[in-house]
């Protein structure tokens, strides 16, 4: 096997070369074990059920997003989170940044969605949706196709630099390039529009901090894709090192069958009349795992939950004629108790359906209606009132006192739209020179009011006022926004 | 240094980066992280066009600003996984 370092790694440093001032307590530590040697994971390639899954969630994901940038939507981009005009277009909707409670409650609501899923199938989504996982497969595939099978790949990482080498692995990485280039550039176009950027950059007009980012994307890309991988998920993860809080013994684990497969050993031992269990030790299983682990060793951090090793352990069970489930999504509970996960729908609610999984629910449920009701009720206009400062009250003619006030008319909505304006609050207050406001599709208006008020009515000092906008085609439309009314004497 | 052997004489396949590897990736990634947070946070909160810059108006282009802006963040955030890196690094007990 090529062990060793590999090119451009560190080479390994001696534990006792680091430095500890204060030598007070002699630590048992696993140092050594961290600066062993990294070896380079060669998975084999395996195919059955879970792999299946895995590539349905790879194009899944994947045609979501380098399709939705291109997909128009009257006019524009559907998709769009125009940076610099400080608005987002998801699809029919435009949020603006007054509307940064919609990003919040989504944000706690793809935590709480993540926290269920989480409980109740443990890491599904490290091993079919996160990006990590979908692009260090992507990024596998390829590698596959131009360095061969993992045998191959082994072969060729052991062979010296040769011309074959050096042809197969440019070919790897000009690949990787591409496409890690192209998925910088689909990044970039949610932010900027993407057919206006990719005229930029047939034409090499791109903005400079446009193409700064695509580069950075592209080399997060095929940095973490092409050669992290599961060191991401192991040494940098936040997610991987939490979950455990949110798992109980109800939670789904791929998980190895301790009582049944052991002892391990070959057939040749079975023949022989020693004691063998159903585990064949063929390591098929670990060999196909993305992060190079043992599953067999029990649930470890490091395991994604991506099932390769299911699929692989049935293939050989098949081959030898036991039953498949070696290797499965079983549950702790189920572990102790010695029985298969799940012999009836009514067990498997029973192991769904416990307080942990129903308080998780419940609240996402509650949130989630929230978002959908602030959502649907949303008025799809906004106004902001602020006061004039360089105007102070000022008396005019017909003893009347005059606040003008600025006033940023926002519509939210595709269509241009015209608007009334009045005042209330204050008796006998009333605007000047008032006229409908029109302001165009999913853009702001700033106008200047003057509001003015009998300056007897009024006792010196701050009153509060009221602005009533009315939508002129739709009753429903109206926004009631509060300021105050100086009166200076 | 040896390579891990497990109880039956066989290598860990599992691949363990380097400390400089280790702590680049410590310091970098969870600061990564909480800058584009705090950008997140920060510029939907404060429109770019607000800010100044030694008195003087921001006159870059909004992506500009939040470009930099998320770059300040990631040194700030990044210090300060450094340093929390060096501290636990350098702990007396454990």
């Amino acid at each position: 096997m090529a062990a060793g370092p590999s090119p451009g790694g560190n080479t390994p440093a001696p534990a006792v070369k680091r430095a500890r001032v204060i030598p007070i307590v002699e630590a048992a530590s696993e140092e050594g074990d961290l600066y062993a040697a990294r070896l380079k994971i060669q998975p084999r390639s395996i195919q059955g059920r879970f792999n299946t899954v895995r590539w349905a969630m790879v194009w899944l994901t994947q045609l979501l997003f380098y399709g939705l940038a291109w997909v128009p939507w009257s006019g524009r981009q559907a998709v769009l989170f125009d940076l610099a005009e400080r608005k987002f277009y998801i699809f029919g909707l435009v949020l603006w940044p007054q509307d940064v409670v919609y990003l919040a409650l989504l944000l706690i609501i793809s935590a709480l969605g993540l926290f269920l899923v989480t409980a109740v199938a443990g890491r599904v989504w490290c091993g079919y949706a996160c990006p990590q996982s979908v692009y260090t497969e992507i990024f596998m595939w390829i590698e596959r196709r131009i360095e061969g099978d993992r045998s191959a790949r082994l072969k060729l990482d052991a062979s010296p630099l040769g011309m074959r080498k050096i042809g197969l692995r440019s070919a790897k990485h000009g690949a990787w390039a591409i496409l890690a280039l192209w998925t910088g550039f689909t990044f970039v176009g949610y932010f900027t529009p993407i057919r206006e950027l990719a005229a930029g950059v047939s034409v090499g007009t791109v903005g400079s901090w446009e193409g700064f980012w695509m580069l950075f994307y592209a080399a997060f890309t095929y940095i973490f894709a092409g050669h992290m991988r599961e060191q991401v998920c192991k040494y940098m993860c936040p997610y991987a090192r939490f979950q455990g809080v949110m798992f109980d013994p109800d939670t789904l684990i791929v998980s190895y069958d301790t009582a049944r497969g052991e002892p391990r050993g070959s057939r040749r031992k079975a023949a022989e009349g020693l004691p063998v269990g159903d585990c064949v030790d063929c390591e098929w299983c670990v060999q196909v795992c993305p992060t190079g682990i043992d599953i067999r060793n029990g649930l470890q951090y490091e395991c994604i939950g991506c099932a390769l090793c299911i699929d692989a352990c049935d293939q050989v069970m098949d081959k030898v004629g036991r039953p498949r489930g070696l290797i499965a999504y079983s549950t702790e509970r189920s572990q102790l108790e010695g029985k298969p996960a799940h012999e009836s729908w009514r067990e498997v609610l029973a192991h769904i359906l416990r307080p942990r999984v129903i308080l998780y629910s419940s609240l996402l449920l509650f949130i989630c209606s929230g978002f959908a009701w602030a959502l649907f009720t949303r008025v799809p206009v906004k106004v902001n009132v602020m006061r004039d400062r360089a105007s102070l009250a000022r008396e005019v003619e017909g003893g009347k006192i005059e606040n003008v006030y600025r006033l940023r008319i926002m519509n939210t909505t595709e269509l241009p739209r015209r608007f009334a304006l009045d005042v209330e609050g204050i008796p006998g207050a009333a605007i000047e020179d008032m006229r409908e406001i029109e302001v165009e599709a999913a853009g702001s208006r700033d106008i200047s009011v003057r509001v003015r008020v009998d300056a007897e009515v009024l006792a010196p000092g701050s009153h509060p006022v009221y602005f009533n906008l009315q939508a002129v085609d739709a009753p429903d439309v109206r926004v009631h926004e509060k300021a105050s009314f100086l009166q200076p004497r | 240094m040896a390579e891990i052997l497990d109880d039956r004489g066989r290598g860990d396949t599992r691949r363990k980066p380097g400390g400089g590897v280790r702590l680049f990736a410590l310091v970098s990634w969870p600061s990564f992280l909480v800058a584009a947070l705090a950008e997140m946070v920060f510029f939907s909160v404060v429109s770019p066009r607000e800010l100044y810059l030694l008195g003087e108006p921001v006159y870059f282009s909004p992506v500009a600003t939040y470009s930099i802006g998320f770059f300040g963040f990631w040194c700030a955030t990044g210090a300060s996984s450094l340093l929390t890196a060096w501290l636990s690094e350098k702990l007396p007990i454990r």
